[in-house]
């Protein structure tokens, strides 16, 4: 930062004029700000990953220690692994099913207006009701799953009392409820696909999979390259649903669906170890970091700006 | 400015009949915890604690919504609700757009460095800085007040990000037009590129009403006054230590969330097939 | 002149971060603890009599909302406190705590009155948090002892006036005990005569149990059997797990029978999905245990014709868990005498009577009241207060929600695994007791 503005006063004449000028005034309202109330605060949890500080007393600096305590805790692996599944299942049934929903979606096709709404509906309606409805539907009595795998000659399971399956349902609701926001970006996105670039493509006799597949997904990469990176970004970080479904439930099977942030939580607000607990913020900031690097670095091979 | 599919409105396409048939299969599982929570507003409390769940109210009943108004200060919420969102909305509409423009369209030095940086901000999560950020704004002596809601929320990462795609999707040769027109930067910005994104605009809109609508934590952790209170605040106080009166928490969550389908209702009308950029690229 | 503009923004943000970092490096490196010490020695000089005073007063319940409002408004119409305005705020329980440690964690800002339990008193107190209240302030003959004596701090003093006090019953529905013809539970019922009654009022297709255990650690789930079983839990001052003893075997074992072999609590995968306590306001369940603010939430679901309170049933001894609810000063109040006064007004025979509208308050004169206020016969209660030995559900003074979730865990284990005898259950509950001795060292 420092460097840049001696450079930019040596080239005074032309100052007013240059792309480091506008650029950065243009980011400067972002960036002080940011600075202010994010940059710091993000800092000073950083520090305290490398202290003992618990709310109610002296935080002492004590190096690494808090993360050779995390390596050497069966929980955070565990809290790793689930986040890592979690993402691995989320991101890439959610972001298709979104996709095509958006395309859909774009359509002319009547009630679109409501459709449109009603698919956005989950992710406002408030996440107490989603847990609520959610856990119902997965009962195994009354459930409307255990009823449809029953038409199928399934036998359905006990949903919430069986860990694997707790998870699965927990990211089943995810996708469903995660729908909506992405929708709306990909949705927002294909209105810069012009509609000549179909009617060109119909005269050829193209099908609709085939425009879908050649002309509406390359021409919303950009949108699809946001709504990718911001996907990886909150599985990783997925805290709300895990918290209302593990509130509700008891014993082995919260363990089941421990993720990071989850671990997190708890050593800061319920355990009140906030050193510890930013040492596990350090972790997952890392690695969200390096997945997001390898997606910023793979941006070229695929998405398609103008 | 032709619009291409008006021409071919009679004929019905086979990927119309698909989506639409597809859209109408989802509808109900995508409607129901929503129709729930609107549905047990009008319950009484021993119908929500049945097994099996009853979904329509034997007697549809007033009572929780008159409970809810009467014991809270609805229209006080209602208004620094909407105070807090209009506020982070221009504020984010103004900063993350001219900040997303310059990451997209204009070659600074270490552009892509200090995107990155920033990008960098998301990747911790919330609950570890919202103590710091907590002391932040308590030393500048801004708990309590609209600027400490509202001023920590602008700067928004997500939404740069967000516009910043948006605006490198618009064809280069527009702005160069603008250019040799005599257009500066901010020539630029103010009327080429803000016109043209605004779906984008619309997108962080929607997404910056929902999120500072529903945020919890912050408007509780930086206000203490029922001055300041916002409707997040309100709705979360009705959740008992020993119980929770679910017809009563789902009246006021109806209170809370109906702003919310309406604001998305009217927004949505701004997504229309090709209408934005037909003109562009031809 | 633009890029002296420019320079300058850039100072301003950096200077942003020194004072964010500086700033709150300064509030982590002080013990809060010590800050508190610190404020409260200038506090009496600080508190000049007469001057105008507002105190800050944080509470969770929106159950006490009216009373509370009453308390305050009664406190400030007395002439000697004309100069002190106190400004309650109800806040969600869910973060309850987190906004309270939060602003504790900054000093100044913390409220100056806030109420505490159980769980949390026992990590405040330690903390330097909580202020000793001056010995008029509380008429200790009034009170429960139970709920004084976890007040009380190593130096003698009493931290904090105890308004709420929660002795676990036994709750019923009558109707199905008339529809069984059976009698309604005596306060000299054992565990024998709870089982027989269980099984008697549970019916083979499934549409009514006789009890409903509840899978959590709350209130009225497996505490009570381990403490009517004669086991504490939990040493929890030295930290040591007492929970896999052999008489709490017995506990656990005993309810794994009416769970299993009776069928007539539901299992713990079907509380999985549904909670225990669903079972008996729905109105398929006769008996379940419960607090006594549940006896308002039951009745409401039910109708208070319906219900009926009783006390738990003896094991090897008289016992049930309890929770007390306090109101404390905070050490670092600028206030200190406004704060005592307001605190001796609320634990006034007055300020509980006006309390217990809302609940069963820890004062002994105000149980007709609150009995008055419910309009169900609750005589068990006073019962339990009389003769029943209560035990707090504390985990450990050091390693408290790390204990808690491995008691949640255990339970989870032992209910959700079928098949188990008498030396199954030993060896899991044995399993997460070693896990807890573990964590200690």
């Amino acid at each position: 930062m420092k460097g840049e503005m001696e450079m930019v006063s040596k080239r005074k004449k032309a100052f007013y004029n240059t792309d480091n000028f506008w650029g950065y005034l243009f980011i400067s309202p972002l960036l002080i700000l940011m600075l202010i109330f994010s940059v710091g605060p993000i800092f000073f949890a950083f520090y305290m990953s490398l202290t003992d500080w618990k709310l109610s007393g002296a935080g002492e600096f004590i190096g690494l220690a808090n993360f050779k305590e995390l390596f050497a805790d069966p929980a955070t692996w565990t809290e790793l692994k689930n986040s890592l599944i979690y993402t691995v299942f989320k991101v890439p049934v959610g972001v298709s099913i979104s996709l095509v929903l958006a395309y859909f979606l774009n359509q002319r096709i009547p009630f679109r207006g409501m459709f449109r709404v009603v698919y956005f509906l989950p992710s406002i309606t408030m996440t107490v009701a989603i847990g609520l409805v959610w856990r119902y539907l997965f009962n195994s009595q009354y459930g409307i799953v255990n009823a449809i795998l029953a038409f199928f000659g399934i036998q359905g399971p006990y949903w919430m009392a069986d860990p694997k399956y707790f998870f699965a349902a927990i990211i089943l609701v995810a996708i469903w409820q995660g729908i909506g926001y992405d929708m709306i970006i990909l949705l927002a996105g294909l209105q810069n696909v012009p509609g000549m670039y179909y009617e060109a493509a119909r005269m050829e006799g193209a099908t609709s999979f085939q425009c879908f597949r050649k002309i509406t997904v390359p021409l919303i990469t950009p949108s699809l390259f946001f709504v990718i990176i911001m996907e990886f970004m909150n599985s990783l970080k997925v805290f709300d649903l895990i918290y209302i479904f593990i509130n509700a439930s008891y014993g082995p099977i919260e363990d089941a669906a421990r993720t990071m942030v989850y671990g997190i939580y708890q050593k800061a607000f319920v355990h009140s170890r906030m050193g510890y607990a930013s040492a596990e913020a350090v972790i997952l900031f890392v690695i969200i970091l390096a997945v997001t690097l390898v997606q910023f670095w793979g941006e070229r091979k695929w998405v398609h700006y103008d | 400015m032709t619009d291409a599919g008006k021409k071919k409105r009679p004929k019905v396409k086979k990927i119309q009949v698909l989506s639409f048939t597809v859209l109408m299969l989802g509808l109900i599982i995508m409607i129901l915890p929503f129709l729930w929570m609107v549905l047990t507003a009008f319950k009484t409390y021993a119908e929500t604690v049945q097994i099996p769940i009853v979904w329509f109210p034997e007697k549809w009943t007033l009572d929780n919504f008159e409970y809810v108004l009467t014991s809270m200060n609805f229209l006080l919420y209602y208004k620094n609700s909407i105070i807090m969102v209009v506020g982070v909305i221009v504020g984010q509409l103004f900063v993350c757009s001219l900040a997303g423009y310059a990451f997209a369209r204009i070659d600074f030095k270490y552009r892509s460095q200090l995107f990155l940086f920033l990008m960098a901000v998301l990747m911790v999560p919330g609950q570890m800085t919202i103590i710091a950020r907590y002391l932040l704004i308590y030393n500048l002596h801004l708990t309590d007040t609209y600027i400490g809601l509202i001023l920590p929320l602008v700067p928004s990462i997500f939404g740069t990000f967000l516009l910043r795609q948006f605006f490198m999707g618009i064809p280069f040769e527009l702005e160069e037009a603008a250019r040799i027109d005599g257009c500066g930067y901010w020539g630029i910005y103010t009327r080429i590129m803000l016109p043209l994104a605004k779906g984008g605009l619309v997108t962080l809109a929607i997404f910056a009403f929902n999120s500072t609508w529903n945020d919890l934590m912050w408007p509780l952790i930086i206000t203490n006054t029922e001055e300041y209170r916002v409707l997040a605040v309100a709705v979360a106080a009705i959740k008992g230590a020993y119980d929770t009166k679910n017809n009563l928490l789902m009246a006021a969550s109806v209170m809370v969330t109906i702003p919310c389908v309406l604001v998305f209702a009217v927004g949505q009308k701004q997504f229309i097939e090709g209408v934005a950029s037909t003109g562009i690229k031809g | 002149m633009k890029k002296k503009w420019l320079g300058l923004m850039v100072t301003v943000g950096l200077a942003g971060i020194l004072s964010a970092c500086s700033g709150s490096e300064t509030d982590t490196g002080t013990s809060a603890a010590e800050a508190a010490g610190q404020q409260t020695e200038t506090a009496s000089s600080r508190g000049v009599e007469g001057e105008e005073v507002t105190l800050s007063f944080y509470y969770w319940d929106a159950l006490f909302k009216e009373q509370i409002e009453q308390l305050i408004a009664d406190f400030e119409a007395q002439e000697e406190n004309a100069h002190i305005t106190i400004e309650p705020t109800q806040l969600p329980w869910a973060e309850y705590w987190t906004k309270l440690e939060t602003t504790l964690a900054t000093g100044d800002d913390a409220p100056d009155i806030f109420w505490v339990n159980l769980a949390h008193l026992i990590e405040y107190l330690p903390a330097g948090y909580m202020l000793p209240l001056n010995e008029d302030v509380m008429e200790l003959d009034k009170y429960s002892q139970t709920a004084t004596d976890l007040l009380k701090g190593d130096d003698g003093s009493y931290y904090g006036v105890p308004f709420l006090l929660d002795p676990n019953v036994l709750i019923y529905n009558k109707a199905m005990f008339d529809e069984a013809g059976l009698e309604y539970p005596s306060e000299d019922w054992t565990w024998d005569d709870f089982r027989t009654a269980a099984a008697a009022l549970t019916k083979d297709d499934g549409s009514q149990y006789g009890y409903c255990f509840r899978l959590d650690t709350g209130q009225g789930s497996m505490h009570e059997w381990l403490f009517s079983a004669g086991n504490d839990e939990f040493d929890y001052v030295n930290s040591v797990p007492l929970f896999a003893e052999d008489s709490a075997v017995d506990g656990w074992s005993f309810v794994y029978d009416m769970m299993y072999t009776d069928g007539s609590t539901p299992t713990g995968a079907q509380m999985t999905e549904i909670q225990g306590e669903t079972y008996f306001q729905s109105g398929q369940a006769a008996m379940v245990f419960g607090a006594p603010p549940k006896i308002v939430t039951f009745a409401e679901a039910l109708g208070a014709e319906n219900i009926g309170v009783s006390t738990i049933p003896k094991g090897a001894r008289k016992a049930c868990s309890f929770s007390v609810c306090s109101m404390a000063g905070y050490a670092g109040t600028d206030h200190e005498a406004e704060v005592q006064s307001f605190l001796k007004y609320a634990a006034s025979k007055e300020g509980m009577t006006t309390l217990s509208a809302a609940g069963l308050t820890a004062h002994l004169e105000c149980f007709d009241t609150y009995e008055a206020g419910l309009g169900i016969d609750v005589t068990a209660i006073q019962t339990t207060l009389e003769n029943y030995t209560l035990v707090p559900i504390l985990y450990s003074a050091e390693y408290n929600t790390e204990f808690q979730d491995q008691f949640n865990s255990c339970i989870g284990e032992v209910y959700l695994t079928t098949g188990l005898d008498r030396a199954g259950i030993q060896e899991i509950v044995q399993r997460y007791a070693d896990q807890c001795t573990a964590l200690t060292q």
